[in-house]
């Protein structure tokens, strides 16, 4: 009986965590609005003016995408374009975006990095609610998982609403967004990779590569 | 543990299987695989006046069999609808479309029009789902090869299941049905045709 009793108590608790774990509330995520960071470096390379701002501070992450990206394993990189020749349309698709780790063999290209929703939580709590000992505790599980699942999903979308655009770039456009790369859980990447944007020129279909050593201080 | 051990009766185990059911549908955001979507694509401010260009659409199986995902899996039968929708929309916009699906580019086009689903996100909620797809159109050369031009356009949707895919598809159209009339690429191509400006 009392360890009946212990056990209820202890779910009760667990179920109740749950729910305050989740917020109680949906996500709300805001659009982009805080540009390039001091950290951002900018090459011209005939006429094409590319700028590369990795989101390696914790407040621009959660802010606006809600995540921690070393703990998930994802690099984001803000990526901002212009051109300003008068005789080039170049193309910036995310297929010739290649970001090349020091020490690792090979690289990865932007166009492949689907970002994984974290549905984790939602499962493990579905998995409460199954074995939970009572139908209400139960109940606080489903609430739970349910706010859990749709808060992971709003926080995958949020990915692809702020994603970067493929495209030719004619003379005068500028356009901005987000490529990501999926790593290992805490990779030091941004501490000596290479980001190598291999742009077209679809008028003459050269290619003019631009290059970003990716050198910042990583805790 | 013993099973009687649990403290949890008949009913409360019913009630949890109901629940369970019930947050399953939740989380999958009420899918089904019959989405109802107008077969014409709807196009907000369509003009008469079709662009002067024969082009060939090319459409993929990875194009045409597209599945949106939902908790990671792929679940929302999309790819028949963007197949059906893409045609519908190029034959409002261009004065001539010949449809490929083999990958053989048709005889007497001037360029080739390929759309590709970039990216698709969707927020489940109780009431409905939260879309977003990215729409990526490629105009290549008449031997398919080289890119001319190419944007991709997002598409935006939110509400029940019953309305969230026409409203998706009707974005899609006509962000899709803008880029094409202010590309400088396609209207160069006309030009270099025709010699007049379109």
């Amino acid at each position: 009986m009392q360890k009946k009793r212990i056990l209820l108590t202890f779910s009760i608790s667990v179920a109740f965590l749950a729910l305050a774990g989740t917020g109680c509330s949906t996500v709300t995520i805001p659009q982009y609005t805080a540009g390039l960071s001091k950290d951002a470096k900018t090459v011209e390379s005939q006429g094409l003016i590319i700028s590369v701002d990795p989101v390696l501070d914790s407040e621009r992450a959660d802010t606006y995408f809600k995540v921690n990206p070393a703990g998930k394993g994802i690099g984001i990189i803000y990526l901002q374009a212009e051109n300003k020749s008068v005789n080039a349309t170049w193309l910036l698709d995310e297929k010739n975006m290649h970001l090349t780790i020091a020490g690792q063999s090979g690289d990865m290209n932007a166009e492949d990095q689907y970002v994984k929703g974290d549905y984790g939580k939602a499962y493990a709590y579905t998995a409460g609610a199954v074995i939970c000992s009572a139908a209400l505790l139960g109940a606080v599980f489903i609430l739970a998982s349910n706010q859990a699942a749709e808060n992971a999903s709003i926080i995958q979308k949020n990915f692809v609403d702020k994603e970067w655009h493929n495209q030719t770039l004619a003379p005068g456009q500028q356009v901005a967004g987000f490529i990501y790369f999926n790593l290992g859980i805490n990779s030091r990447w941004a501490g000596s990779s290479t980001l190598r944007i291999d742009c077209i020129n679809v008028r003459n279909h050269q290619t003019n590569t631009i290059t970003f050593p990716l050198t910042y201080e990583t805790k | 543990m013993k099973r009687n051990n649990l403290p949890i009766n008949k009913p409360g185990r019913a009630a949890m299987l109901v629940l369970v059911a019930g947050m399953t549908t939740l989380m999958t955001g009420c899918v089904t695989a019959n989405l109802k979507v107008s077969p014409t694509a709807n196009i907000q401010n369509v003009s008469d006046k079709k662009i002067p260009l024969s082009v060939g659409l090319m459409l993929d199986d990875r194009f045409c069999t597209y599945r949106a995902l939902i908790l990671n899996r792929p679940l929302i039968p999309l790819g028949p609808v963007l197949k059906q929708q893409s045609i519908s929309l190029c034959e409002q916009t261009f004065k001539q479309v010949s449809v490929s699906t083999n990958g053989v580019v048709p005889a007497g086009v001037r360029a080739t029009l390929t759309p590709e689903v970039h990216r698709c996100g969707v927020a489940t909620h109780e009431t409905g789902n939260d879309f977003t797809l990215l729409l990526q159109w490629t105009l290549r050369t008449v031997d398919n090869r080289n890119i001319l031009w190419m944007t991709t356009v997002d598409g935006h949707a939110n509400g029940s299941p019953d309305k969230v895919y026409q409203l998706l598809f009707d974005d899609l159209a006509t962000k899709s049905y803008q880029a094409f009339q202010a590309s400088p690429e396609i209207k160069q191509l006309i030009t270099k045709r025709s010699g007049t400006t379109w």
